[in-house]
């Protein structure tokens, strides 16, 4: 369970998150979702720790220290294009998340093996620098280098904003099989409610700050907290596709 | 060969080095390097050359600290502009002044060699000019050196004590006055007594009725260390005495005119047979000597540039406020004029190679300074939050990821910083720290441009060197998935 407790965030005086009381359960994913400002990217990036709450407190399954390294050895990071260094070959940027963990050259070799696999990325690929891959092939070691630590968590910041809408969708699919498949905690911030639809056992919708509706998209559909929610889903969704969504549930 | 030179201060350790210095001008080398030869030939004591000083100021600082031990004077000069005592007249007068400071002057050389004001012979015959009161109903266009236009015995004194006015008065490089007169940019000049050129320029010199210009008999200056040398003292006393201004005006004239070299000229004077080495060997052995000087100076003072301004642009980077402080100080040092940065040094750090190394090392600040902070300030944060939620740590993040990044930023500085150098240490000759600006000084005294060119053109040449050099370099050293 990672709790927050009446969070607040502040940069200079300015709330940039207000009063945030949320529970999350473990091995689900969880979508952040709302417009640029909304605090979404606050809210990932106080569960990564790169942040600490100007007021509340956030507790995972317990534990407060949010700074730890042994946190951060629990946690994945993807952001868009992957976040790859460009100056590493896609190997070394994978290998850069084992630099304080002993393994030896065998255990690493299996584990990549095992990850080109569940990412599908030729390995022959692995050699070549960020500039010489496609966006979706960055995409896709971006995710191996977090998966390469077995962590807990796995954050992702809008991670396939960049990529043209084909590959876009082809990725959206296999990502979605590949948290199935893993079982992990997983927090996708986007501001797609196409995307937050498709991966998200539960969605956040946040605006100005502010937690609007919090829960199922269903939930979200069907018993709206306000008006808002209603016109975010609508702005976003074909008038289909939220009546399909009202008729199932 | 450059070993040799490596190993050139071993050599000379045997004997005790004296350092013969000398201005920037023609006569100033003539006398330094007759001085020089005859000490060496006083068997005494090993030379040192420190030619081609620029300007009275630092040529003084550097025999009053002991930098230099002996240069050519005129007596004129060390009571008005040194001891700020103009009516120190008689060289008694003047050695009671500078007994405290350790230093001494020689009796006269035998020549005065003071202002005078020079006009064309054709127009001083058209306007019946022979002496200076001549010129008071006159109204010419008159070009005179920087020195001489601020100098208490130079423009002002004169026109209060003749009561003069000029059409107009343009300030040059003293060595360009001949060239302006000639040209007819300008109708009157002032001139060294001495000049070679006078004659050969067709000029008429204008008589002083009026006595108005101090006297500056040429004296040797002198630190009182070599009164414990008595073959060397006993050398220099035969100068004494054995120059006319005629003689003098000859021997300027060989090296204005006939473009003999200070060497040569010096040669004929002591009556010396003319070394047989041919002069290709020599020519190629001084550019070698010069390339070293100037490469050490460029080398050296880089590298304290790289290891102190790539942690301040980190710094300045880390912390705001400070950096605000760095990058202000960095760019204020950037607008101090290169010679006044060199006498702000010499207080501290003398003449000859060290302050022209910390000169250097100031002036390259800069770029490397202001490209490795605008690196690490430009760096996307995202990427170093991904890099921090990896469980890099601080160091770690700075090594693996920071600086590999920024590397070409660093390079390209360190490049700026480099080919600036390279011209800059043109300038550390006029503090007697050598280099390809020797030639540059030497041929600018004697407005000879072949001279200058010997040092601008290997200078631009070692310039292009090393722009391809970081080319080379850059490609070394900055990650292949950066480079384009």
């Amino acid at each position: 369970m990672i709790q927050f407790k009446k969070v607040s965030q502040y940069y200079k005086d300015k709330a940039v998150l207000r009063n945030i009381d949320l529970e999350f359960t473990q091995n689900q994913t969880h979508v952040l979702i709302g417009s640029s400002g909304s605090g979404k990217t606050t809210l990932l990036k106080l569960i990564s720790g790169l942040i600490s709450p100007s007021e509340g407190h956030i507790t995972i399954e317990g534990h407060q220290d949010l700074t730890s390294p042994n946190y951060l050895n629990k946690l994945g990071y993807v952001i868009q294009e992957g976040g790859l260094f460009p100056h590493l070959t896609a190997q070394n940027n994978i290998l850069l998340a084992l630099k304080n963990h002993i393994y030896s050259k065998q255990e690493v070799q299996k584990k990549i093996e095992e990850l080109t696999d569940l990412v599908h990325l030729n390995p022959y690929l692995l050699s070549k620098y960020p500039r010489e891959l496609s966006g979706g092939q960055r995409q896709r070691v971006g995710l191996m280098r977090a998966l390469i630590k077995n962590p807990d968590i796995i954050l992702m910041d809008e991670p396939l904003g960049a990529l043209d809408p084909i590959v876009r969708a082809e990725l959206q699919i296999e990502l979605k099989e590949i948290f199935n498949k893993l079982n992990k905690t997983v927090f996708f911030v986007t501001h797609d409610m196409n995307e937050g639809a498709f991966f998200g056992h539960t969605i956040t919708l946040l605006d100005n700050g502010e937690v609007i509706q919090h829960g199922s998209f269903q939930k979200l559909v069907n018993k709206p907290n306000t008006p808002f929610v209603t016109k975010f889903i609508r702005s976003q969704l074909s008038h289909d596709l939220v009546q399909q969504v009202r008729t199932h549930d | 060969m450059i070993k040799w030179f490596l190993f050139f201060p071993f050599l000379l350790m045997a004997k005790e080095t004296i350092v013969v210095g000398s201005k920037n001008f023609t006569e100033s080398y003539i006398l330094a390097e007759i001085i020089a030869q005859t000490i060496e030939d006083a068997g005494e004591l090993n030379v040192e050359r420190k030619f081609g000083l620029a300007g009275t100021g630092i040529v003084f600082a550097a025999l009053e600290n002991a930098e230099i031990d002996i240069y050519p004077e005129y007596t004129g000069t060390i009571s008005r502009f040194l001891l700020k005592k103009p009516e120190l007249y008689s060289i008694e007068q003047i050695n009671n002044a500078l007994e405290k400071k350790n230093l001494i002057i020689s009796e006269s050389l035998g020549f005065n060699n003071t202002y005078a004001l020079a006009v064309k012979e054709k127009i001083a015959q058209k306007k019946q000019l022979n002496s200076i009161s001549d010129l008071t109903n006159t109204s010419l266009h008159a070009g005179f050196s920087h020195e001489f236009i601020k100098r208490d015995d130079g423009l002002k004194g004169l026109l209060g004590s003749y009561h003069l006015k000029f059409k107009r008065v343009q300030g040059f490089e003293h060595a360009l006055l001949y060239n302006a007169i000639k040209n007819d940019e300008v109708d009157i000049i002032e001139v060294y007594s001495t000049d070679g050129k006078i004659p050969s320029y067709k000029l008429r010199i204008l008589d002083d009725d009026r006595f108005f210009f101090p006297q500056y008999y040429s004296v040797l200056f002198y630190r009182k260390k070599l009164l414990s040398y008595p073959e060397t003292m006993k050398a220099l006393k035969n100068l004494q005495g054995q120059f006319s201004e005629e003689k003098m005006q000859k021997l300027n004239a060989m090296a204005d005119i006939e473009k003999k070299s200070f060497k040569q000229i010096a040669d004929i004077y002591l009556d010396k047979n003319v070394q047989k080495t041919s002069s290709d060997k020599r020519a190629i052995n001084k550019l070698l000597k010069l390339t070293y000087e100037h490469l050490y100076l460029v080398i050296i003072s880089l590298c304290f540039s790289i290891i102190i301004g790539i942690p301040l642009g980190f710094l300045a980077y880390q912390y705001k406020k400070l950096g605000q402080v760095i990058l202000i100080v960095t760019g204020l040092l950037q607008t101090i004029p290169s010679l006044a940065l060199l006498c702000f040094l010499l207080p501290l750090f003398g003449i000859g190679t060290l302050p022209s190394l910390v000169a250097l090392f100031l002036y390259g600040l800069l770029p490397i300074v202001r490209n490795t902070y605008t690196g690490f300030a430009t760096l996307p944060k995202s990427l170093l939050e991904s890099a921090q939620v990896l469980g890099l740590n601080f160091r770690q993040r700075l090594i693996f990821i920071q600086l590999p990044m920024i590397s070409r930023e660093i390079l390209s500085g360190v490049k700026t910083t480099a080919v600036i150098n390279v011209g800059m240490t043109t300038l550390a000759a006029f503090i007697g720290a050598g280099g390809y600006g020797t030639q540059i000084v030497t041929g600018l005294a004697l407005n000879d441009n072949s001279i200058i060119l010997q040092g601008a053109i290997p200078a631009a040449i070692m310039s292009i060197f090393v722009h391809f050099f970081f080319e080379f370099i850059e490609k070394m050293i900055v990650p292949k998935g950066l480079q384009t």
